[in-house]
């Protein structure tokens, strides 16, 4: 047998390990595949051009104003760090969460991009988005609050690989226990009616005026959207604010219900989410240019379906070896490329 | 076209890097007794090339009507190459035969994406194109539609990002493990073992391959798909 008939062999045995290891994704996977796909988009929306200005800066510094002192100071202190070196830090920042998102998706790495998805969004959130104006009074369901990128940490958790996990009927179950994966869901849904009937949110022409706003420079369609729903908001202010807090505290009381209730809610948040992110964050402005990010709806939806009852299967958690531990962290799953066979 | 120059020169690079790795995989393939995937390499040639024109002008070599042709005749195959493997056609064409598809890639969906998306950004900046030089191409265009906007269907763009995203991820999801990990699957599921391989591999669809040669390079080949994915979808972001 030649070398080289040697090694044609080597790759095909060693493809059929790789088939037979890999396994195709279960339900805590696909959300933690969609979480990859956020964080790939976000890298990518990190890269345009507008980016590389101070505009991104001035952005940042933006969010500062009207939180506490050391809150205020610390967003001011980062905007001033980026101000002076724009496109070094922006290339910095988009690449991070380019690999963020590429190691949520290799498995080989998916504990230790989860877990430095969680101190990377922390850390904006805080020096970002100062905290995402929820000290500020200025925060609102409708247009993102509490800060898409605190979102990205809560997955992180909720989706974590535990090894084993622990019983549960829904995947965000699995790695914190039902009671503290439900702990969680309240205080995110609570919090989101609380401030759904701030003042600045509950005022006659608060929600127009918000929603109004986000019409310029989004494409025709949209921007009728946004004008629509402004008009129908025109000083109903107090009304709406009432109906979406009673909805969202619903949404945050119903995952302790019986599972069809559970299942209701679900589909509640997912809905709200979605309404929201379209009429009020605008596909997250990704249509305007200038957007950092997806903005919340497409996060609150993943959170919402890691708490579809009866989405957690009870077999062993992706991301790992067959039959080896999951606490091993080194040893993930043997991904064959379909169609390709595993060879170097 | 993005940012600033050197990160341009960066993109570029890198998809000028998989252009020059697929025709390497090509020739190499040949006298290995390994496979490659003639019009997914291809492609990757192609898309090469073009990319690094929008990303850095001076690199352009062809007129944008000339890319527009390119890659409506790849949309073409590799879209006709989608209803046939849908029709069945997956183990006769990816297999060892004689014919001429022994050697095309398994998966043409997401090509046929790669193709929509450059025709997308030929076609989006429709403004720039009477001002366009006879051989500036795509670079001129692309170079002044960050900077300009008012680009043709947003949403589409925006929509092919996320595809291109998704299948990113897709691939890094089935890129296989490190040489460690993968060694550890081999000591406790040696594939002599059989039955159950066996079965695996007949369910992904893979016994018609296995029958064949094996692919050369497939992680490599991998890494500059996703590779390719993230230009692409830094490209059509900020054509929006």
């Amino acid at each position: 047998m030649t070398n080289q008939d040697a090694a044609v062999r080597d790759a095909a045995w060693t493809s059929r390990a790789a088939a037979a290891a890999w396994e195709p994704p279960d339900a805590r996977r696909w959300l933690q595949l969609g979480l990859a796909v956020i964080w790939v988009l976000d890298g990518v929306l990190q890269y345009q051009s507008a980016m590389f200005s101070r505009a991104f800066s001035q952005l940042l510094a933006h969010s500062g104003p009207g939180n506490p002192a050391v809150i205020a100071e610390s967003v001011s202190w980062a905007a001033r760090i980026i101000e002076h070196n724009p496109m070094t830090t922006n290339a910095v920042f988009a690449t991070i969460q380019l690999a963020l998102g590429l190691g949520i998706a290799w498995r080989s790495t998916l504990r230790v991009a989860l877990a430095a998805s969680i101190v990377w969004s922390v850390a904006v959130w805080w020096l970002g988005e100062g905290l995402g104006g929820v000290l500020t009074g200025g925060a609102s369901p409708v247009n993102g609050a509490p800060g898409a990128v605190i979102l990205y940490a809560v997955l992180a958790v909720l989706l974590w690989p535990a090894a084993g996990g622990r019983p549960a009927s829904f995947v965000a179950g699995r790695p914190l226990g039902a009671g503290a994966a439900r702990a969680v869901w309240l205080v995110l849904w609570g919090s989101l009616a609380y401030f759904a009937m701030l003042a600045v949110n509950r005022g006659a022409q608060g929600l127009h005026d918000m929603i109004g706003a986000m019409a310029a420079g989004e494409p025709g369609w949209l921007a009728s959207v946004n004008r629509g729903a402004a008009g129908l908001l025109a000083h109903r202010g107090l009304p709406a604010s009432v109906v979406l807090a009673v909805v969202l505290a619903a949404i945050a009381v119903g995952i302790f219900l019986p599972a069809p209730a559970a299942r209701v809610a679900v589909v509640l948040a997912v809905a709200v989410s979605v309404a929201s992110w379209v009429v009020g964050q605008d596909l997250g402005t990704v249509l305007a240019g200038g957007a950092t990010d997806v903005n919340s709806g497409p996060l609150l939806v993943l959170v919402a379906l890691a708490f579809w009852p009866g989405g957690a299967s009870p077999r062993e958690p992706l991301g790992t070896v067959r039959g080896e531990a999951a606490g091993a962290g080194r040893g993930e799953a043997a991904g064959a490329v379909p169609g390709e066979e595993a060879t170097r | 076209m993005i940012g600033p120059s050197w990160l341009a020169a960066a993109f570029a690079a890198v998809v000028a890097a998989v252009a020059l790795f697929s025709v390497g995989r090509l020739i190499a393939s040949r006298g290995r007794r390994r496979r490659a995937e003639v019009d997914a390499d291809g492609v990757h040639i192609l898309m090469g090339v073009a990319m690094a024109g929008m990303f850095v002008p001076r690199l352009a070599i062809l007129p944008t009507p000339a890319w527009e042709v390119i890659f409506a005749t790849g949309a073409g195959w590799f879209g006709w190459r989608a209803v046939q493997v849908r029709h069945g056609g997956v183990a006769r064409h990816s297999g060892r035969g004689g014919s001429g598809y022994g050697r095309c890639c398994q998966y043409p969906l997401p090509h046929l994406v790669d193709c929509a998306a450059m025709l997308y950004a030929l076609w989006a900046v429709p403004v720039l194109r009477p001002a366009a030089p006879a051989t500036g191409g795509i670079s001129d265009m692309a170079g002044a539609a960050g900077g300009v906007g008012g680009v043709r269907l947003p949403v589409l763009g925006l929509v092919l990002a996320l595809c291109i995203c998704g299948y990113v991820v897709w691939l890094g999801d089935r890129l296989p493990p490190t040489a460690l990990a993968r060694a550890a699957v081999d000591a406790r599921e040696p594939v002599s073992a059989g039955p159950v391989s066996a079965a695996a591999a007949a369910a992904t669809g893979m016994a018609a391959r296995l029958a064949g040669r094996p692919l050369l390079a497939p992680r490599i080949a991998t890494c500059c798909k996703i590779a390719m994915g993230v230009a692409m979808g830094v490209m059509l972001i900020d054509l929006l």
